[in-house]
């Protein structure tokens, strides 16, 4: 009998393991690229941006399935951020709110292999490099929430999760940002 | 329900983001009434489309297809305990082995554990009774200690710094007081003649195989050394180095650590500024260019600080940045000698190229000016080619007459209503948008007849004044202009400045108090400078090539004003 309960299980187990594999798979794919690009906007150092998104995932094989349906992408890029403050804070040497936006500054570092030549690049449209350029100049908390709205697609609720911030605070955020740029942009037009 | 264009409400229905059908409707019928309010959300959607173009074609980092097979791997190997490969750091690595046993505890048989602790006891007793027969035991305990507990061995005299090959090798460093360690250094280095073994190297734990990354020594024995060794090519000698605290090239060329108001860490250097600058390589590569240094690059909690500009790293950690030379830490300024050791092992970006950097500096500073300047195997390799230097107005000095500079001035309302000429037209040129310059043109033609760039400049104020009461908007706040620097005075720096639409420089005297930054970048060089030179440049006592001169190049700025290196 004891035999038989213990011996049971295992199809499921198997069965089990095989869906948790594809789906951190599947939230690798989707999703570790961009975690990493939101971690670079957050830190200066690549390679701690790096270390916080491993850690994440890290940090997600520990998570029941469950208990993430449909909210993976807010709470990755949660623990993310929680990652990347707390990597800075054990260095003491957190710089992210004094300079410029270190994706904007390395841009072309590690760009992915496909990624377009420094020519075709330089091709890309005036205003877009314009608008990253008057990106970069905006409080860390408000290009924060730009790139998580506008970069991540994550819904004002789903950027109040990952920050911590109200759903309001958010609003505020995002409306401060878009009316900074929009008159920078005429300003400079 | 009332909502204003500026409403963050509007933003969000602007954006499909109102959830509460309500407050959308409310919004909605509030647009559909408004033109205003049509024009608003219009602008938001365009704003929007742009920045999601923008950032949907941004290049930014990404995962390599292995390293994302890694990190999902990862997730089966915590169950099947295998070993987690490639991406994942050492601290993850460890991590790892144990959350994968954890699952598995279940599974232990009991009766087993207890054969295997019981195992493990006898063996123990066996260990030590071994060791206490044995008459090596202690000499082999003491031995076999860790080697981070274990005393540091002697400095070795003269120790030259070693070459480091530096990969994708996690390796962690004891965490030790950097700023000790450059006190240390520089007690060490203004003391003579014999100099002992400044900072500990950082001890490295290395988590994989070799390549290992070697500490490097900075041990000096003798301050003759500098000198002997190497000098700096009279070429690389800048005339503004005079005007930079006497700090020499690692300030000249780290830009722009923005001095911090009310005192921290970063007061010890209120000089440097820290920003993006390009390098030729850079340049040539077609990549961005590179930013230059963290905000507390200076804070002694950090093993390194910036030198040369770049960003920086704790020493014995991999620098994944383009570091072209790194300085333990700088001595806090004002201080009659500078002495800066610094020793690090860097990869630039741009080459791929990893190298050893050592540099030691021994500057003489007085009253500002840079007596006099060695260095030790200090090669600019990065070459370059432009840097940024922002002074704030307390380190302004007479140095800077002749030299071309961009300020940054603030206007305030008495600016316009002080009746200098010179500063109302700042304000009026160098501030105005486009439609207020339409404006002030137009306005000016009729009160004056003449064209703006023709206004005598007494009837200046006349015209604000008359701007103002005609309600055409002037705008306060900070203004960037540029021009040739006449004298610095007490409370005030007088300057040429070349302002729109007047064809010749108008001379200003900006009060200290307004001013935010002057830039006194210097102009480019045709070739990149070189900074520091090797042993062959020792002695070097060749007049400086002749820079191609350039727009912004000044006269003034000459390699006169330089001190010479000994």
């Amino acid at each position: 009998m004891q035999q038989s309960s213990l011996s049971s299980p295992q199809p499921t187990q198997a069965a089990s393991d095989a869906a948790r594999h594809t789906w951190i798979e599947r939230l690798v794919e989707a999703h570790a690229d961009a975690l990493f690009r939101y971690a670079s906007t957050l830190t200066n150092d690549r390679e701690r941006a790096r270390d916080a998104v491993q850690e994440t995932f890290v940090r997600l094989l520990r998570q029941p399935m469950d208990t993430l349906e449909g909210r993976e992408g807010p709470w990755l890029f949660h623990v993310c951020r929680t990652r990347v403050l707390d990597l800075a804070r054990k260095e003491n040497r957190m710089s992210a709110t004094d300079f410029q936006d270190p994706v904007a500054a390395h841009a072309a570092e590690d760009a992915a292999p496909d990624a377009p030549s420094p020519a075709v690049q330089a091709e890309v449209s005036e205003s877009a490099q314009q608008a990253l350029s008057l990106l970069a100049d905006l409080p860390p908390n408000q290009r924060e929430a730009v790139r998580l709205r506008f970069q991540n697609n994550l819904s004002y609720k789903q950027i109040a999760e990952v920050t911590g911030l109200s759903v309001s605070n958010v609003g505020f955020l995002l409306h401060t940002a878009l009316k900074t740029l929009r008159e920078r942009m005429q300003a400079r037009d | 329900m009332s909502i204003q264009p500026d409403d963050p409400r509007l933003t969000a229905y602007a954006l499909g983001a109102l959830d509460d059908p309500a407050a959308r409707e409310a919004v909605e019928a509030a647009v559909r009434s408004d033109a205003e309010l049509q024009r608003a959300v219009e602008a938001i959607q365009h704003t929007a489309e742009q920045l999601q173009e923008a950032l949907a074609g941004e290049a930014g980092p990404v995962f390599s297809p292995a390293e994302k097979a890694a990190l999902a791997v990862a997730g089966s190997s915590m169950a099947d305990e295998a070993d987690t490969p490639g991406i994942l750091s050492k601290r993850q690595r460890k991590r790892l082995p144990s959350q994968s046993v954890r699952p598995s505890r279940k599974r232990l048989n009991f009766p087993l554990l207890i054969t295997a602790a019981a195992a493990a006891v006898l063996v123990l007793m066996f260990a030590v009774q071994s060791f206490l027969d044995n008459p090596m035991g202690p000499a082999l305990a003491e031995n076999s200690a860790p080697p981070a507990a274990a005393e540091p061995p002697p400095a070795p005299v003269q120790a030259q710094p070693e070459p480091v090959l530096e990969d994708a090798v996690t390796v962690t460093t004891r965490k030790r007081d950097p700023s000790r360690a450059m006190r240390r250094n520089v007690q060490t280095l203004s003391g003579a003649p014999a100099i002992e073994a400044p900072a500990p190297a950082p001890v490295a734990e290395v988590a994989t195989n070799p390549p290992v990354l070697a500490p490097i020594d900075m041990r000096v024995t003798s301050p003759e050394i500098f000198e002997e060794v190497v000098t700096f090519a009279p070429d690389a000698l800048r005339p503004d180095w005079g005007t930079l605290g006497g700090l020499g090239p690692v300030l000249a060329d780290a830009s722009e650590v923005q001095p911090s108001p009310g005192g921290n860490k970063k007061e010890t250097l209120p000089t440097i500024v820290a920003s993006r600058f390009a390098t030729t390589e850079t340049a040539a590569a077609g990549l961005p260019s590179l930013d230059a240094g963290e905000s507390d690059l200076l804070s002694p909690d950090n093993d390194a600080a910036l030198a040369l500009g770049v960003r920086q790293r704790p020493v014995g950690e991999p620098a994944s940045g383009a570091i072209v030379a790194v300085v333990p830490q700088l001595v806090p300024s004002p201080v009659p000698d500078l002495e800066v050791a610094a020793a690090s092992k860097v990869r630039n970006v741009a080459t791929g190229e990893s190298a050893a950097w050592a540099a030691a500096i021994n500057a003489g500073v007085h009253e500002g000016r840079l007596q006099s300047l060695a260095a030790s195997t200090v090669t600019n390799r990065a070459n370059l080619n432009r840097t940024q230097v922002r002074l704030a107005p307390t380190e302004l000095t007479p140095a800077l007459k002749g030299q071309a500079v961009r300020v940054n001035y603030n206007v305030v309302e008495s600016d316009l209503r002080g009746g200098e000429p010179s500063e109302s037209l700042l304000r009026l040129y160098a501030n105005a948008g486009a439609a207020e310059r339409e404006a002030v043109d137009a306005f000016a033609s009729s009160a004056a007849g003449a064209p703006t760039s023709e206004i005598p400049l007494q009837r200046v104020p006349e015209v604000i004044r008359s701007m103002q009461q005609q309600g055409i908007p002037v705008r306060l706040g900070p203004v960037e202009v540029q021009g040739t620097v006449l004298d610095v005075l007490p409370g005030f720096i007088h300057v040429n400045l070349e302002l729109e639409g007047l064809e010749q420089p108008v001379p200003v005297q900006l009060p200290l108090a307004q001013v935010v930054w002057v830039d006194a970048t210097p102009p480019p060089v045709g070739k990149a400078t070189t900074i520091a030179s090797d042993a062959h440049a020792e002695n070097t006592q060749e007049p400086p090539a002749q820079a191609e001169p350039t727009e912004t190049e000044t006269p003034a700025s000459s390699p006169a004003q330089a001190v010479p290196a000994h």
